[in-house]
Formats: C-alpha cells, structure tokens, sequence
C-alpha cells in the first residue's frame, strides 16, 4: 500500500514536471511567396527616390552620399514578397508584403565590421537586431497590406520589422518595431 | 491482549515506516517545490502582462496627447501630414494596447470603441482646411480629449492593477519561501532522525538515506535558484520601468529610490538617500505633502493618490502623479511606497486646455464665461467692491462689411489689431474681454462716471484710427454703452445692461458713448416688440409698396417709377420708413422684404408699359447691403423677372453703402452679370453717409442719385454742392439724378447743375400701387413743360 502511495504520488509530480517544460515545436521554414521579383540583382544600389522618401538607411554603408533614402517604388522595385506573421502585439494573423530585411541591408553595402542595425520609429522607440540575425533568419521589412496597398500607419507602416513564424522564441516581441522612420547601420 | 514481544518483522518494519515517511516527506516537498515555482512562474507572467499593458496603455494615452497638440497647433503655416502622423500612430497604440488584453475583456472593447471613433472623424477635411473652420477644430478637440480621458482611465486603473498584481507576487513569493524554509527544516529533522534510526540498523540504510538526502538538498538548491530568478525577475522590472518608485519611512525619509528618478529628477540616488523626501519638493507644497505623509503614516494599508511637485537638479519642476501605499506593517518594506509618474506634460496641456476654454483663441483675450466668472467673484466679493465695478460693452461698427470684402483672415488681423489697441486704454486692474464676434467688453474696477466716461471716449478714438489689414487700409467705428455699480444685479444683468446702452449708442449715430439709464431697458424691450411684429407683418403680407416717379427733366415725362416699402399696422400709426428699414436691416428681416419689393414692382411694371406712352417705363427697386453679401442675388432678379415678364433693361438697381462693397469681387462679379444683362445699377444718396467716390470708381454704376440733403447747401461764389457732384457724375460718363425736389427752388438748383431727372414731393408723393397708372396718363395729358421749365 505504501509503495502504491509513493508511486502515485512520484506519477503525479512526473506529470506536473511534463506539464511545466513543454518541447519546443520543430520550427518550419516559413511560407513565402514571391509577389514581385527583384528590379535589379540582388546588392545593387537602388535608383534615387523620386516620391516622397518613406524610410532612411544610414551609418556604416558604403552608399553614395552615406545614406540611402527610399521611396515606395524604390522598396518595390527590391521585390515583394508575401508571407503571413503572428503580430504578438495585436495578436492577430497578418498578411504581409514586403523584402527580406538582410536583401534591404545588402543593397546599402554595409561595412564588414558592422555589427547592429539601430531601428527607429517615427515615436521614437528604437531597437537594435543584430546582423548577424538578420542575414541568418527570416526576417521581414513589411512595406504593404495583404492586399497589396501602402501599409497604413495604423497598421504600423510605412514600414515594420516583423518575424517569421517560428522565430517567436528567439526574439521578443520588444523587437518587432513598427513605424519606422530610420534604420542606422552600426 | 498481553504485551507481546516484538515479532522480528514488527522490529524490521520500524525502519521501512521510517523509510516510507522520509521518502513521502521529501517527494511532499519536492511537489510543493515545483507548485511553487509553478506558482510563482505564473505569478512574474501576470506582473509582466500587467507591467506591458499599462505600458501600452501609456504609449496610446501618450500618442493620443500628441495628437490632441497637434489639432490645437494646426494653423494655415504648419505641416498638415503631422496630423495624419499622429492620428496614424495614435490608433496603432490603441491598438497594440487592445491586443494585450483577452479577447473578451471590457477593455477591448472600449478601446476598439475609441479607436472607431478616432477613426470616424473628417480628419482629411480638417488637414485640408488647416485649422481655419474654428468650429471643425473645436469638434476635433472635443473629440480627442474625451479619446484621452477615456484611455487614460483605463491607464490608471491599469496602473493600480500592476501594482496589485505586483504586491501579491513579492508576498506569493515571501509565502513560498516561508513554506520552503518550514519543509525544509522538518525535512533535515527528519533525515536526521532517520539517520539516527538507520544509524542503528545498517550502514547500507544510512548511505541510502544520505544519498536520498543528497539528491533532495540538490533539488531544494534548484528550486531555491528558482525562486531567486524569479524575485531577479521582478527586480529587474522594477528597475527597467518607466515609473518611479520611492520608498520612504514614516517620516518621509528616502530609504530607496529606482533608477527612473534620476532620470525624472537629474538627482543622483545618492543625494536622495537617507534624506526627507520633503527637500526635493518644490517649497509651496512642503507643508502640504508633510501634513499628508503624517496623514497616511497613521494609517498601514492605505493607499492615496497625492502630486508630488519635484524640484529637478536644473532648477525645474516636474509633477509626479504618485500612489502612495502604507506598507509599515510590512515587514520587508516597514515604510511607504511611492508608485510614481511623470505628468508634467500632462499637466501642462490640462492647464492649455483650461486656457482655451476661458481664452479667445484669435485675441488671447479672456472669454464672456472668465469676464462672467471675474465679475461673478467681484460682485460676490465681501466688502464695498460691487458698487464700484463697471462694464464698457465696444462694438465695432462697418467691421462686418471688412469681413465680407476682404475676407475672413482680413477680418481676424482687424479684430486682433482691435485687441491690441484695447488694452492700451486699459488701467492696472481692468480686464478686456472678447464676447464673441466683434463684440468686446471691459471689466472696470474702481472708476467713477467721469473716469469710465473718459476711458470709452478713449477706446472709440483708437478704434476710430485707420487699421491696415492685409494689405488695405480700412476704418470702423466702435460704439461704447457703459454700466457702472449695480445695486445688486448679477454680472449676466450688468452685460446685458451695458448691452442695451451700447445698443443705444448705436442708434443715435455711430461712434458714440452711452450711458445705461434703467429707461433703456423699456426702450429696448418696445424695439424687440416691434422687431417682432415687423417679422410677423412681413409673414402676412402686410408690407406695402408705394411708387415715387422720377422724371426725366429732358423728355419731361416719368422714366422710373421708385418703389418703396411702406408698413401701415392696422389700427395703429404707421412706422417711419426709415425706422422700420433700420429695424428690418437689424435682424434681417430685410431680405424678405426686400425680395417681396421686388417681384410686386416687376409685376406692377410690366402693367405700367402697357399704357400708351409708357413702353419703356422702368421700374427702381433698393437693395440692401444684407440682400447682397447673403449672396445669389443675381438668380432671384433673373428668376423674378422671368415671372414677371419684364425685361431685365426695364429694371434698374438702387444701392447705397460700404465704400467697401466695391471691393468685394463676389459682389463686383453679380454686379457686372446684371449690367450685362440689361439691368440698371444707380448709387442711392451720393453725397450722405457711406456712398463715396471710391464706390463710383470701384463698381461701374449707371446713374447716380445726389442725396436730398445736398439740394439744401447754399454755396457762395461758385454755383451749388449740387452742380459740384453733378458735374463729377457727368465727367465719369454717369446719368445725374436730384432727389428731395420739395420746391421749385430745389427744381431750379437741379436743373442748374444740368440734372438729368429728378424725383421728389414737388413732382409727385409717392402713390400707392394702384393709383400709378391714374398718375401716368394723366401726367401724358398734361404738358408739363412750364412746371418743369421755369420755377414758379
């Protein structure tokens, strides 16, 4: 009798340990789709704004005048990809269009020594992603709606930093910034 | 039973009972470990999302408060987009801060309801139209306010749930750890005891029951590390948090400060510790923040909300909104707790707010609800002070006809000029007022009659001064009525009072000082009788409309016939036409009659030219300056004469006034559509009043009329005024007409200055609507030459 107790109650702590600790689920490659291809190669410099600039890229860049500024047309003309992301912030299933963060970084031809990419938005809230994430993962600079249209401010735009699906562990939700104005490479 | 001795399996059980309780113990205690920590890791989940909504909820009230700056700062020369911008990312904070709370929270819900309603709103108009529509504006403010206050309930009531949740998971914690510590000693005693026992019985017994020991220290070890992580946890938050945190002792002595107030304050923890709290606050709110710490240090467990007004090392203030908790009881904190935030900002656009409401956004004067609540505490005041207490109510005169020309920015640059000049006449404790509209008041402290008297002369004479606004050079008059002491009135009856006086001033000419007389009062209450019955008499019909001939002195037979409004009240006198015109002109009934003027004329002329002789028989109709700045006046001429059947060369115009309605390109544009169509354009009383040479130039008229008054100026050496302005009409290419002809000298001086025509009682009273045609063809039966041609 003694040892049906202690093994009931060992059975019930095991459980309680299992509850506790769950493993965590194999990540799967997020689902992409190509909208839009590339203008131009991949790395090439983007042709100078001609609209009204939505998103400046600065720091340790090798492009021409030390800063990069883009218009709509010029974010489109890197490709547009669609993919749909978990916003822990609104805790909503979004729809998104845009380019892969590290394509964005790669066409301001940043310096080898960069480490950092300092977001900032337009209320002032600032993040820094490490680069070496941002080559690595999937990692998305969200420039329209589903539907293809300017990402309102509303809904965070012009531009927003959001993660693939998948990536929820690995990076807080503090780094998905929103309204972005500037991104400094450092 | 007698004592039996013990079997050998009784004795052999003895230490698997043992056994059996230690191993059940420590699995009890690992169970509870784990609970705990289960517990606990549960509880820093729920401080962090309650520490992240109240953060979002910050963001949003935030965002919203800048919008709110924003609508009020929109003016014709800022950025429009900023408002787009932070309405944008205003309602992106909202809903960022509906997404932390559950699906089904109350709060959600009001959230999303405030972001519906934010988003609802014409704000493409109001960027567009850049602030200059007050009223979009105000209904704009309104709105964002009330968003404001709404989301910054839920804030607060965020905040005190942080702060709940928070205080239960230190003592959650403080709990666990006690449980801990009683386990764990009841374990080691019972190990111990164990050991004693199996000491006695094996050493294989005592090297299990060491290693179960062993495990279980290790276990504990781990839970311990646990627990640590998680109060770490909880530190850390304390740390990073935007908010203050202070916790002082019962006397208000700083026993720890969070890293936030250095930033807030600029003060090092150093300089703030072991200190009272009461130095770093600003000196008028020592005695008042002491008397309230004495207040809750009476009282463990309460909480109050009080305002600290920190002193900054830069030598400014900043006001910290702070929950103050009684936590002397507690034994890990034995003081108060001090959950602060920064509202400066907050204050600051409250005390904006407080300002516009009482202020005139254009002139920064005080409004009519601050000069009523000043006189309200004047007059309520103990002591003699309500019988020396006095207002000077200013109207501006001709300011509306600047508003009209020149257009609305034009009328604002006058008003603010006006303000300014205002206080100049001001003296130390006087308060100048904008009632709305070109309406200002002055609040006189302390005058007698005479002084009152000589500061409103002194307002009319500034006022009177030629302003120069956007680009023009315009002048208007103003008119005072004055109220002094009050013999108990209310301040709404010393405005109304000085209202009627400046009415009063108004009337008996402009540019002029009234004093209130209690006779005022009746007088004013028979004009808005009257005012009222003349609305009434125009509903029924009861207008009138007489014909007065103007003839042509070189044909010598009629060519207009003049129509005039007359009001005869059954069973009562008749109103002078001037007073009843005045009257209608003041509350614009005038448009009505007016208009009525017109269509019986029409329909009369059309009669007229019928008769034998009178083809081109022409009909003169007024027009006042109201009918035209209401604006489409040249769709009901065009409309009435359709009706009527007249052709528009039979009609001719006549207008008087406002040598700024030449100005006006609206009113110059109707003007010239009309003359294109055929219709005649004649300036009414050349010569009195406003009609001046710039309207000549500035419209192209067709005639002029020469003011009745005229005809009486005798002048030397020269000929007549008459000849004088003739002679000016003739040269601008103008058909000359006399008015007023009364005698045949009147007849001789017209036709000496080469008149065109004439109009007057010599020639014909006006005559009702039926008796023109009588008149008409008996005037063609006659010859009239020798009545026309020589004066008798």
């Amino acid at each position: 009798m003694d040892t049906a107790v202690v093994a009931a109650v060992v059975a019930a702590v095991l459980a309680l340990t299992a509850a506790c600790g769950s493993a965590p689920s194999a990540a799967s490659p997020p689902a992409v789709t190509v909208v839009r291809p590339p203008d131009t190669p991949a790395g090439s410099a983007p042709a100078a704004p001609t609209g009204e600039p939505v998103l400046t890229v600065s720091g340790r860049i090798a492009a021409a005048g030390g800063a990069l500024r883009l218009d709509r047309a010029g974010l489109d003309a890197m490709g547009v990809l669609q993919m749909t992301v978990d916003d822990p912030w609104a805790k909503r299933r979004l729809p998104l269009r845009g380019v892969w963060l590290r394509d964005l970084v790669e066409r301001a031809r940043p310096d080898a020594a960069a480490t950092t990419l300092h977001v900032t938005a337009l209320d002032d809230y600032q993040v820094d992603l490490a680069l070496a994430d941002v080559r690595a993962q999937g990692i998305l600079l969200a420039t329209r709606t589903g539907d293809g249209a300017d990402l309102p401010l509303e809904d965070g735009g012009p531009t927003r930093v959001v993660f693939a699906d998948g990536l929820a562990e690995r990076f807080s939700p503090d780094l998905w910034i929103w309204n972005i104005r500037t991104i400094e490479v450092r | 039973m007698t004592a039996v001795p013990e079997s050998r399996w009784a004795r052999l059980a003895r230490p698997r009972v043992l056994i059996t309780a230690v191993v059940a113990v420590l699995v009890a205690t690992v169970t509870l470990i784990v609970l705990y920590s289960f517990l606990l890791d549960r509880m820093s989940e729920q401080v962090e999302q309650a520490q992240a909504r109240s953060a979002n909820l910050s963001n949003a009230d935030r965002e919203v408060q800048m919008l709110l700056q924003a609508v009020i700062r929109l003016d014709p020369g800022s950025d429009p987009a900023e408002i787009d911008l932070h309405r944008g990312v205003a309602i992106r904070q909202i809903v960022v801060s509906a997404g932390a709370f559950d699906a089904d929270d109350p709060q959600v819900r009001e959230l999303q309801d405030v972001q519906a309603q934010l988003q609802a709103f014409p704000w493409d108009r109001f960027a567009a139209d850049r602030g200059r529509d007050e009223g979009l504006r105000q209904a704009a403010m309104e709105l964002v306010t009330g968003c404001e206050k709404r989301v910054n309930l839920l804030r607060s009531a965020q905040e005190k749930q942080f702060y709940a949740v928070t205080t239960a998971s230190l003592s959650a914690n403080q709990r666990g750890q006690l449980a801990l510590a009683t386990l764990v000693t009841l374990v080691l005693g019972l190990g111990a005891g164990g050991i004693a026992v199996v000491l006695r019985r094996s050493r294989s017994d005592v090297a299990r029951a060491y290693d179960a020991l062993k495990g279980e220290v290790a276990e504990r070890r781990l839970a311990e590390d646990a627990l640590r992580a998680s109060e770490g946890r909880f530190r850390s938050l304390v740390q990073r948090a935007s908010d203050l945190t202070i916790v002082t002792d019962g006397q208000g002595v700083v026993t720890y400060v969070s890293p936030a107030v250095e930033k807030v304050t600029g003060h090092r923890p150093a300089d703030v510790l072991d200190r009272s709290l009461l130095a770093h606050v600003e000196p008028a709110e020592r005695a008042a923040v002491a008397t309230a710490i004495t207040l809750l240090a009476e009282q463990p467990g309460v909480v109050r909300t009080i305002e600290l007004r920190l002193c900054t090392l830069d030598g400014r203030v900043r006001s910290i909104e702070a929950v103050c908790r009684n936590l002397v009881d507690d034994p890990d904190v034995r003081g108060l707790v001090w959950n602060g935030r920064d509202v400066t900002e907050r204050r600051a656009l409250e005390s904006e707010l407080s300002h516009r409401a009482h202020h005139d956004p254009l002139t920064g004067l005080p409004n009519r609800a601050l000069l009523l609540a000043r006189l309200h505490e004047t007059l309520t005041a103990p002591g003699p002070g309500g019988d020396r207490i006095g207002v000077a109510l200013v109207d501006l005169d001709g300011f509306k006809s600047v508003n009209d020309t020149l257009g609305h920015p034009a009328g604002d640059e006058l008003l603010q000029a006006a303000a300014r000049r205002l206080l100049g006449c001001l003296r130390k404790n006087d308060i100048a007022a904008r009632l709305g509209g070109d309406e200002f008041a002055v609040m006189l402290h302390d005058q007698d009659r005479a002084q009152a008297l000589t500061m409103a002369r002194r307002i009319v004479d500034v006022l009177h001064e030629p302003f120069t606004v956007a680009g023009h050079q315009v002048t208007v008059g103003a008119s005072v009525g004055v109220v002094l002491g009050t013999g108990g009135g209310t301040a709404d009856d010393l405005l109304r009072d000085a209202d009627i006086a400046m009415y009063v001033a108004k009337k008996t000419g402009k540019g002029r000082v009234e004093v209130f007389e209690p006779d005022m009062r009746i007088q004013a209450s028979h004009r808005t009788r009257l005012q009222q019955e003349l609305a009434w008499a125009v509903e029924r019909g009861e207008i009138e409309v007489v014909y007065q001939p103007i003839v042509d002195l070189r044909t010598q037979r009629p060519e207009l016939m003049e129509a005039l409004a007359r009001w005869r009240r059954p069973g009562q006198p008749a109103v002078p036409p001037d007073v009843f015109i005045a009257l209608a002109e003041e509350s614009g009934t005038i448009n009505k009659i007016g208009h009525e003027v017109l269509q019986q004329a029409c329909r009369a002329a059309r009669e007229w030219r019928r008769l034998p002789g009178y083809a081109d028989l022409g009909v003169a109709v007024n027009v006042s300056v109201h009918q035209i700045l209401a604006g489409g006046l040249v769709d009901r001429v065009v409309a009435v004469l359709g009706e009527a059947g007249l052709p528009p060369t039979a009609l001719a115009l006549e207008i008087t006034e406002s040598a700024a309605l030449g100005d006006s390109e609206r009113v110059a544009a109707e003007f010239t559509l009309l003359q294109t169509m055929g219709v005649r354009l004649a300036v009414d009383d050349f010569g009195a009043g406003y009609s001046s040479l710039g309207m000549l130039t500035g419209l192209d008229v067709d005639s002029l009329k020469i003011d009745r008054s005229l005809l009486d100026f005798d002048t030397t050496r020269r000929g007549s005024l008459v000849m004088a302005i003739a002679e000016l009409g003739h040269t601008l290419g103008l058909r000359v007409v006399a008015e007023g002809v009364e005698t045949p000298g009147h007849l001789h001086r017209a036709r000496e200055a080469c008149c065109d025509a004439v109009q007057g009682y010599y020639l014909s009273r006006p005559l009702e609507g039926d008796a023109v045609a009588g008149f008409l063809t008996g005037w063609a039966a006659v010859d009239r030459r020798a009545d026309l041609a020589t004066p008798a």
